[in-house]
């Protein structure tokens, strides 16, 4: 709740605001007031793959905010880091 | 959570909301350890100042620069947080009341600041806003940027 509101209020600062959801239960775009349908499209940018989770070797930050970035309410860019996919993966 | 200006993005604010605890700063070998300052979110109940307790250990660990306290869900005679403050050594930038405003807001799945913009949560959280961007402005400001690029991280 706390990081979700302040991310908003930050972008209505004026500031340019990426807000990265690294809950591996993630709640962060529907506390920023993401639909839950809407929200559920977001691709995590953590490759989960070899069941352990890295980031995407080489890729910068700016690349990573423009293949998995979100925009959100107030111009906030959401990100999800991570998400358990089925039971056992996490 | 943590607050930090990503200096490859240019002056760009970025907010991680983490896990309680912190395991994963171990993720991508514990890269969220760059960040210029980590807010402890923490309620004035036993088992969240337990895991408060691990956070601040862990971010001593890491040596993160800057360490505060945001207490949440408080009432005003709560000062478990304050001893624990005290014991941790630790600052309280924002005190989030108890807000019954937060907990209509969640209920009904929206986000508080479109539920209820003028409620006590969120006018201490825009405080909070305020000080991090007092705090911060030196991190994001040009003279900022140039340091930071002169030592980029690994």
């Amino acid at each position: 709740m706390i990081a979700a509101n302040l991310a908003r209020i930050m972008a209505r600062r004026g500031h340019l605001v990426v807000a990265v959801d690294c809950d591996s239960d993630p709640n962060l775009a529907l506390s920023a007031g993401v639909p839950p349908r809407v929200a559920e499209r977001m691709r995590p940018f953590l490759d989960q793959s070899g069941g352990k989770m890295t980031f995407p070797r080489g890729v910068p930050a700016p690349e990573l905010i423009r293949d998995y970035g979100f925009a959100g309410p107030d111009n906030v860019t959401l990100l999800l880091a991570a998400q358990v996919e089925h039971a056992g993966a996490g | 959570m943590i607050h930090t200006a990503e200096n490859d993005l240019g002056e760009v604010v970025v907010i991680a909301d983490m896990e309680a605890g912190l395991e994963h700063l171990s993720w991508a070998g514990g890269t969220l350890r760059h960040v210029d300052m980590l807010l402890i979110v923490a309620e004035p109940y036993v088992k969240s100042l337990v895991t408060a307790t691990r956070t601040c250990a862990l971010a001593a660990q890491l040596s993160i620069p800057r360490v505060a306290l945001v207490a949440n869900r408080v009432n005003s005679d709560d000062n478990d947080i304050e001893a624990f403050a005290a014991a941790e050594d630790l600052e309280i930038i924002a005190r989030i009341p108890e807000d019954g405003d937060v907990r209509r807001a969640e209920r009904a799945g929206r986000c508080v600041l479109d539920h209820a913009p003028e409620s006590a949560a969120i006018r201490e959280i825009d405080k909070l806003g305020r000080e991090l961007e007092a705090r911060l402005r030196p991190l994001t400001g040009e003279d900022g940027l140039t340091r930071a690029r002169a030592a980029p991280h690994a």
